[in-house]
């Protein structure tokens, strides 16, 4: 245990509580309608799980109503090997409410002294920094979405993708998301 | 066709080229832009863009060049002051500066505050005088009743 200690002590874990408020009166759905599933082997769901109220926003996941959700934590690389197992451990829960979905995220870093944060300003490009994405498919087309940035500095970043294009980012498209953000 | 330094450093550059068709004629483009981030506050960076259209057009072989500089500063990630300088000599041979305050006081809510400052001239070479000048102050203010 002692090595397994000093070995957690390596990571830098940061935290982001991430929640996005619909306007509309659309709920969350975790699994499709109408679309033909994938094959197993190739079907990669993240569970979002309804909670009767919001879990406490502050940087952590240390309320007990986190404990509900089922950790995603098998994230696969974009670049530079494209569908290889990630480098870093990540793991994240979904939560939703009639009015908000709830993302906590948590990332760690095995080289702490060399996270890249610079960016404070919202609504630009995070493509520098370290960041974390989400994108919301909630028509299930596989063509457009929400997206969602943040990076180490808790700095937010919006946009639209519309048929597979960025349609509307920065100032021109703002959603209701507030953040929160520990790192440790 | 990008290329990229190093995009871990406090400078950066990249280039960028492309050529293709273009409305039945073709494009030429060449970008190039450097970053310099001392701080995660303050970051200014600097770009100018070449494009050589060849369009099939009276007068459709011309060329159109935007330099821009730019720089930046947050106070926090929820006020953030910026300035942008660019100078492009398509049609109308325009400098501009703007230079704007964002603060996002609650989620989905903003207060800009926006000078702008735009001469058009009639080309670029000194002994023209500006053409129209055009000062511009605005303020913008949105709130959102959903959160």
């Amino acid at each position: 245990m002692k090595n397994a200690g000093q070995y957690l002590r390596r990571f830098a874990c940061a935290y982001f509580v991430f929640a996005w408020f619909s306007q509309c009166e659309s709920d969350a759905r975790p699994r499709s309608r109408g679309s033909p599933p994938l094959p197993q082997a190739e079907a990669r769901v993240a569970e979002a799980v309804p909670v009767g109220h919001a879990p406490k926003l502050d940087g952590t996941m240390n309320d007990p109503l986190w404990l509900n959700a089922k950790p995603i934590t098998d994230f696969r690389q974009r670049e530079p090997r494209e569908g290889e197992p990630a480098t870093e451990k990540t793991e994240v829960r979904i939560l939703y409410t009639r009015h908000a979905v709830y993302f906590g995220i948590h990332c760690y870093d095995s080289a702490p002294t060399r996270i890249v944060a610079t960016e404070l300003r919202r609504d630009v490009s995070q493509d520098l920094d370290d960041h974390f994405e989400i994108l919301i498919n909630s028509n299930h087309d596989r063509r457009g979405g929400y997206v969602f940035e943040i990076n180490p500095l808790g700095t937010q970043s919006d946009g639209l993708v519309v048929e597979e294009q960025s349609g509307s980012e920065g100032t021109d498209f703002q959603t209701v998301c507030i953040t929160s953000l520990a790192i440790s | 066709m990008t290329y990229r330094s190093g995009q871990d450093r406090r400078f950066t550059y990249n280039f960028f080229e492309r050529f293709g068709g273009y409305y039945g004629g073709t494009l030429n483009e060449f970008r190039v832009r450097a970053n310099y981030r001392p701080t995660a506050k303050f970051s200014i960076s600097a770009s100018e863009t070449w494009d050589r259209f060849r369009l099939p057009l009276p007068n459709g072989n011309f060329s159109v060049v935007l330099a821009s500089l730019q720089g930046n500063y947050s106070f926090t990630r929820f006020l953030t002051f910026t300035s942008l300088f660019q100078v492009d000599t398509s049609n109308t041979q325009a400098v501009s500066a703007n230079v704007r305050l964002r603060y996002n006081y609650r989620p989905d809510s903003d207060l800009y505050v926006i000078y702008n400052v735009g001469t058009q001239f009639a080309s670029i070479a000194p002994a023209n005088p500006p053409q129209v000048r055009e000062t511009r102050f605005a303020v913008k203010w949105t709130y959102s009743f959903a959160p």
